[in-house]
């Protein structure tokens, strides 16, 4: 989930996204060859479907549209196309409910059942959901910047309910670089380099448990990433504080999992890896802080 | 008080009724006794009966009077309509105090205005009105620098026996309130907190200030020109901004932006002649523009607690001793701390100066973030870090 004001590359970001994944390995490549070639949606030159899919539906996207379906043939919806890919939902505010609801399935199994009056059909759907959304209707977000009004702002924010930021592994705030990063010499990073990075850890992940760490149980959690004292220390801390879910907890360890994996074989999940992880699920839902442990 | 007595009945019935306004209000109460008023409007539809000579010329103008543009009756016809209805009063009246303009009771410092409420509705005690009153107003929308402050300035000003008034909204007001009943947790003998609010009693908002309305009420005073049962009308803010500016003695603007409703206070404190002083801000902070602009025209500063002292002529050395009792971070995580300016950072700023200037892992930096907000030096809200000042000693 990006959060940031317009013009702060969430978009950008999202669509660097497929390039830094890995090629589709022949399974998932035939499934999304298959989905492809049922939306009637031209193929690639070769025949099969390699890169990982982009999928960028318009928040005004029906529901049928996302999750697949059709009166007279059934078409494979959003979500299947998106398969092995990515789903970037833009505005991810401005999407209707049912839409956001209809997510839930394919997120948990990686498939979308689809029923109609006379077929009923399962395709697969397993994709890499991001979305991107201003962090208040103005766009301001910064402490004391924001002009948004409170009508206004509480509105918005009933659309981040806690159930729903839950389910996203990584929640980080972008904001406009300034001129200096924009004009300036130092380069970033370039995608293959970056790519080059996600396959070594990945590989370590796969050679290690056989699965991705996105995959991993709870307890193949405990088998595979377990936690320093002190990591689980801070782990009990935020628990204790409410600032983490049961379901919040396995995301928080499978990402630290996969920090622990960028740096190499490290077995253990130290407190630094779970608390940039923790770091990476910033409380970004539109807020004005009345805190009261910050004044008295 | 549990008993509530005829007059006392027959104002909270007047300021109910429909198009009532404060002036409006303050000609009826003026004209007589609130328990006749009441009993002449409610017989001004049967001519008959209120024989016209009974009626003083400027009630009777105002009863012929059309409510507004658009309905487009005398006033007289729509209250005796209302009033016969003869509706049920508010049982939270029972909780309250009804204060009519001219009475004893009605608090002295008030009636001199010359837009005095007519009627005021209070809870808790009156009394707390009887010492030096310092308002303190800003934005809602505040940063974490401008509720430090305000908590700060308030907490001071009520260890000196300063009653500070505002209007329990959100934000700079919250802050104030919190700072006046945090030195009263500590010492019994601070001056309680005053609220002034745009609803009825009755009616809390913002919602999530429940609490801090119970407490204010128990430990100091809340004020409303409104009956029982108002809703948060917008017109009605600026109007009660206008009584926090009658009541104060000095007041203190600490974050406000350039078209913040602050400016009202200030505007209503400047026709009343009362000294309006300004927290200066970052000048990149949208937040502090309107406390930066209010500077540059002339409004006194206020950087510490002992200035707004001496603006009411008590000119006390700091009693208080500055203590910080937060624990130093250790110098991994200081030199993190240091990387914070005025303005507030997300991870991703801080991590890359982190990651640059100290060399530090975004792990590293995460753990030292996390250290340091459990310590009190940082604040995160909604995924920015602010760094937070000493409670008890701000900006030195």
């Amino acid at each position: 989930m990006l959060v940031g004001p317009p013009g702060s590359g969430k978009t950008m970001l999202a669509q660097r996204l497929p390039g830094i994944l890995p090629l589709l390995d022949e399974q998932t490549a035939l499934e999304a060859t298959l989905i492809r070639s049922a939306s009637g949606e031209p193929l690639p030159p070769s025949g099969l479907v390699t890169r990982p899919p982009i999928r960028m539906p318009h928040h005004g996207a029906s529901a049928v549209s996302i999750v697949g379906g059709g009166s007279s043939s059934l078409r494979p919806g959003e979500v299947s196309m998106a398969h092995g890919g990515v789903l970037f939902l833009d505005e991810l505010g401005e999407f209707a409910p049912s839409v956001l609801d209809a997510l839930r399935q394919p997120l948990e199994e990686g498939v979308i059942r689809v029923s109609r009056a006379h077929t009923r059909l399962t395709l697969p759907a397993r994709f890499t959901l991001v979305g991107a959304t201003n962090p208040c209707p103005c766009g301001g977000g910064a402490p004391g910047s924001c002009e948004c009004d409170e009508v206004a702002l509480t509105k918005y924010r009933r659309r981040f309910s806690g159930p729903f930021l839950d389910r996203f592994d990584v929640r980080v705030l972008v904001h406009r670089p300034g001129v200096e990063e924009l004009l300036g010499d130092e380069l970033g990073e370039s995608t293959a380099c970056v790519a080059e990075r996600v396959m070594r850890s990945r590989s370590i992940a796969l050679e290690r448990q056989g699965v991705l760490n996105a995959r991993l149980s709870g307890e193949q959690l405990d088998h595979f990433a377990p936690v320093s004292p002190k990591g689980m220390e801070l782990l009990r801390q935020e628990l204790e504080h409410g600032r983490l879910t049961g379901r919040g907890l396995h995301r928080v360890r499978r990402v630290a999992r996969t920090l622990a994996d960028r740096q190499g074989s490290i077995d253990v999940v130290s407190d630094a890896h779970i608390a940039a992880a923790l770091a990476l699920r910033a409380r970004v839902a539109p807020r004005r802080g009345d805190d009261l442990r910050s004044v008295v | 008080m549990s008993f509530i007595d005829e007059k006392t009945m027959a104002v909270t019935r007047l300021a109910m009724l429909p198009a009532m306004s404060a002036q409006r209000l303050r000609k009826l109460l003026s004209a007589g006794e609130p328990n006749e008023i009441l009993a002449l409007i409610t017989d001004w539809n049967n001519p008959r009966e209120v024989p016209i000579r009974d009626v003083s010329f400027s009630l009777q103008a105002l009863l012929v009077t059309q409510c507004s543009k658009t309905i487009r009756r005398p006033l007289g016809e729509l209250w005796s309509s209302a009033l016969r209805e003869n509706y049920e009063l508010p049982h939270s009246l029972s909780s309250m105090d009804v204060r009519v303009l001219g009475d004893d009771d009605y608090p002295s410092v008030l009636a001199d205005d010359r837009a005095a409420p007519a009627a005021i509705f209070t809870r808790g005690d009156i009394s707390t009105l009887n010492a030096r009153r310092v308002g303190i107003v800003g934005t809602r929308n505040a940063t974490e620098y401008g509720r430090q402050s305000a908590a700060h300035f308030a907490r001071v000003l009520s260890q000196h026996g300063v009653v500070v008034i505002s209007g329990l909204a959100r934000g700079i007001d919250a802050a104030a309130h919190r700072g006046v009943l945090g030195a009263m947790y500590a010492d019994a003998q601070c001056a309680g907190p005053v609220a002034v609010v745009a609803t009825g009693l009755d009616v809390v908002y913002p919602r999530e200030h429940a609490g801090l309305w119970k407490i204010v009420g128990e430990r100091g005073l809340i004020i409303s020109e409104s009956p029982p049962g108002t809703e948060p009308l917008p017109y009605r803010f600026p109007l009660r901004n206008r009584i926090i500016a009658a009541l104060s003695e000095v007041l203190l603007v600490v974050e406000s932006r350039l078209d913040g409703g602050s400016l009202i206070t200030v505007r209503e404190a400047l026709d009343r002649g009362v000294t309006v002083m300004a927290v200066p801000g970052a000048t990149t902070t949208k937040a502090s523009q309107g406390t930066n602009m209010l500077i540059r025209d002339g409004a006194l500063i206020a950087i510490e607690p002992d200035d707004v002292l001496m603006a009411l002529g008590l000119d006390t050395r700091r009693q208080v001793p500055a203590f910080d009792s937060r624990l130093l971070p250790n110098e991994g995580d200081s030199d993190v701390l240091h990387l914070f300016g005025a303005d507030p950072l997300t991870l991703d700023d801080v991590s890359h100066s982190a990651q640059r200037d100290l060399g530090l892992s975004f792990g590293d930096v995460a753990l030292a973030l996390g250290r340091l907000q459990a310590l009190g030096w940082l604040m995160c809200t909604s995924g920015w870090f602010e760094r937070r000042h000493c409670p008890n000693d701000l900006g030195r």
